[in-house]
C-alpha cells in the first residue's frame, strides 16, 4: 500500500511543478511579467523534470509535452523547441529503457524490427519539417491542426478500445514468427509472469514508418503514435508497449537529432536545462512504471494525449488567426 | 500488512521476476544505454554550470533576450564571462570568448556522445545476435546502417 501511495503521490507532485511552472511562465509571456533572465532555464529543467516522471509511464518521449507547452507559453522559437524536445526525448529513452529491457517490459526484437522503418522515416520528416518552416512560414499552423486533430482521433480509440491493458492474440503472423516477436514480463498487478506474442506486424510497419516521419518533423520521440500501434495493431500488453515505445523513441530520434544538430537548431539555453530535468525526472518514471497499474498507466497515457490534442489544435488555429 | 508478510511477499516477487528470461542482446543494449546517458548528461552539466557562470560567454542567450525583451543580460554576466573564462581558460584559447558559434560546442558535444553512443549500442547488439540470431542480426545491422547514413551525412 505504502508502494502505491507513493505512486500516486509523485504524480501528484508532477502534476502540480508542472502547472506552478506553466502559470509563472505565461505570466512572464503573455502578461509581460518581469521574470529574471534566470527564470526561463530554471523553469525549464523543473518543467521537464515533472515531464521525465510521467513521460516513461506513459510511454512518450516527453517532447509531445514539451514542445506544445514550450512553444505555447515560453519566448523561444519554434525551431529551437523541436530540436531540444527531440534530445529531450532521446535522453528520457535512454535513461528509462534500461530498466525496461532487464525487467523484460520492452522487446528489443520488436523495437529494433519498428526501428528499420521508423529511423529512415524520422530524417525524411526532420529534413522536410525543417524544409516547411523555413519556405512557408503559414504551412506549418496547419501541419500543427492536422497533428492535433490526428492526436484526438488517437485519444479516441484508445479511450473506447477495450483489453488494451492485455490484448489477447490468438495466432501470430508469418513475420511476427519469422522473427519470434515473443516475450514475458512479472506483472506485479496480477502477482505472475505474463507471456505474451504480437501479430498485425506488416501493417504495424507501415505505421511505424507514419509515425517515424511525423516524429523527425515535428522534433517529437512520437511515442504518444507507437503506444497505440503497438498495443491496438500488434496487441502488445499496454505496458508492453509504452516500455517498448520507449526504447524505439531512443533508437529512431538519433538520426533526426542528426538532422536538427547540423542544422543549429539546437541551443545549449534551452537544450541542456530541459536535458538535465528530463535525466533526472525520468530515473523517478522508469520506477514508477514498474510499480503503476496498467489502468493507471492508461489514464496516464489518454490524459496526456488529450492535453497534448488540444495544445496543438489551438497553436495551429491561433496561428492561422481562425481563434 | 506485517514486515514479515510483506518481506515473503517481496521474495516472491523477485523469484517471479527471476524466471523472465532476458537475452544478452538486451542486457548489452540496457548496459550501453545506462552509460551513455549518463556520460552525456554529465557532461552537459558541466557545460550548463560553464555557460551560467559565464566561463562560456552567454552570446546567444543575448541575442536571444535582446530580440525578446529589449534588453541584453547585466554587465555583471558580461564581465564575468570576460573575467572569469580568460583567468580560467589559458590564453591560446580565449578564441572561445570571441566566436559566438563555439558557445554551441557543449550542447555539440554532449548530443554527439549521445548519437555515438547509440550506433555503439547497435553495434553491440548486432555482435550479441550474430552468435546466435541471423535474422535479428541482419535487423540490427540495417538500424545501424541508418543511423550511420544521417550522422556522415548530415554532421
Amino acid at each position: 500500500m505504502a508502494g502505491e501511495k507513493g505512486v500516486y503521490g509523485l504524480i501528484a507532485i508532477s502534476l502540480a511543478m508542472m502547472f506552478i511552472v506553466i502559470i509563472i511562465a505565461a505570466l512572464g509571456t503573455f502578461f509581460h511579467y518581469p521574470l529574471p533572465i534566470d527564470f526561463w532555464p530554471i523553469s525549464l529543467f523543473f518543467l521537464t523534470f515533472a515531464i521525465g516522471i510521467l513521460a516513461p509511464v506513459a510511454g512518450v518521449g516527453g517532447g509531445v509535452i514539451f514542445v506544445p507547452v514550450v512553444s505555447a507559453f515560453y519566448p523561444f522559437s519554434i525551431t529551437f523547441v523541436r530540436g531540444a524536445g527531440l534530445v529531450m526525448a532521446q535522453v528520457n529513452a535512454l535513461v528509462s529503457s534500461p530498466k525496461f529491457l532487464r525487467t523484460g517490459l520492452a522487446s528489443l526484437r520488436i523495437g529494433l524490427l519498428a526501428a528499420t522503418v521508423a529511423a529512415g522515416a524520422s530524417i525524411a520528416g526532420a529534413m522536410i519539417g525543417i524544409w516547411v518552416v523555413k519556405a512557408f512560414p503559414q504551412g506549418k499552423y496547419y501541419i500543427y491542426t492536422a497533428l492535433g486533430g490526428l492526436l484526438f482521433f488517437i485519444f479516441l480509440i484508445m479511450m473506447v478500445s477495450k483489453r488494451v491493458e492485455f490484448p489477447e492474440v490468438k495466432e501470430m503472423d508469418p513475420i511476427a514468427r519469422f522473427f519470434n516477436l515473443t516475450g514475458a514480463y512479472y506483472e506485479p498487478a496480477l502477482g505472475r509472469v505474463v507471456e505474451y506474442k504480437v501479430t498485425r506486424t506488416p501493417l504495424a510497419l507501415l505505421a511505424f514508418a507514419g509515425v517515424g516521419f511525423i516524429a523527425g518533423m515535428f522534433g517529437l520521440g512520437a511515442g504518444w503514435a507507437n503506444v497505440p500501434v503497438l498495443n491496438l495493431v500488434m496487441g502488445a500488453p499496454i505496458k508492453v508497449s509504452t516500455s517498448t515505445s520507449m526504447l524505439i523513441i531512443a533508437l529512431t530520434t538519433t538520426p533526426a537529432a542528426c538532422v536538427y544538430l547540423a542544422e543549429g537548431a539546437i541551443l545549449p539555453l534551452i537544450m541542456i536545462p530541459a536535458v538535465a530535468g528530463m535525466f533526472f525526472g525520468s530515473r523517478l518514471g522508469a520506477w514508477l512504471t514498474v510499480k503503476a497499474r496498467p489502468k493507471v498507466v492508461r489514464y496516464i497515457f489518454l490524459a496526456i494525449m488529450l492535453f497534448a490534442a488540444i495544445m496543438d489544435i489551438y497553436k495551429g488555429l491561433h496561428g492561422l488567426h481562425m481563434i | 500488512m506485517s514486515s514479515t508478510v510483506q518481506k515473503r511477499k517481496q521474495k516472491e516477487e523477485a523469484k517471479l521476476e527471476e524466471q523472465v528470461k532476458v537475452d544478452t542482446a538486451s542486457k548489452i543494449c540496457a548496459r550501453t544505454f545506462e552509460i551513455i546517458s549518463i556520460a552525456g548528461i554529465v557532461f552537459l552539466i558541466i557545460g550548463l554550470i560553464l555557460y551560467i557562470t559565464g566561463v562560456i560567454p552567454p552570446l546567444v542567450p543575448m541575442n536571444i533576450m535582446e530580440k525578446y525583451w529589449g534588453k541584453k543580460p547585466s554587465v555583471f554576466w558580461q564581465l564575468v564571462s570576460q573575467e572569469i573564462g580568460k583567468k580560467i581558460v589559458p590564453k591560446s584559447y580565449w578564441w572561445i570568448f570571441d566566436n559566438i558559434s563555439h558557445s554551441d560546442m557543449i550542447a555539440m558535444i554532449g548530443v554527439l556522445i549521445f548519437v555515438v553512443g547509440v550506433i555503439a549500442t547497435l553495434v553491440g547488439v548486432a555482435a550479441a545476435y550474430a552468435k546466435h540470431d541471423r535474422r535479428m542480426f541482419i535487423v540490427a545491422l540495417i538500424v545501424l546502417a541508418i543511423t550511420l547514413y544521417a550522422v556522415l551525412r548530415y554532421i
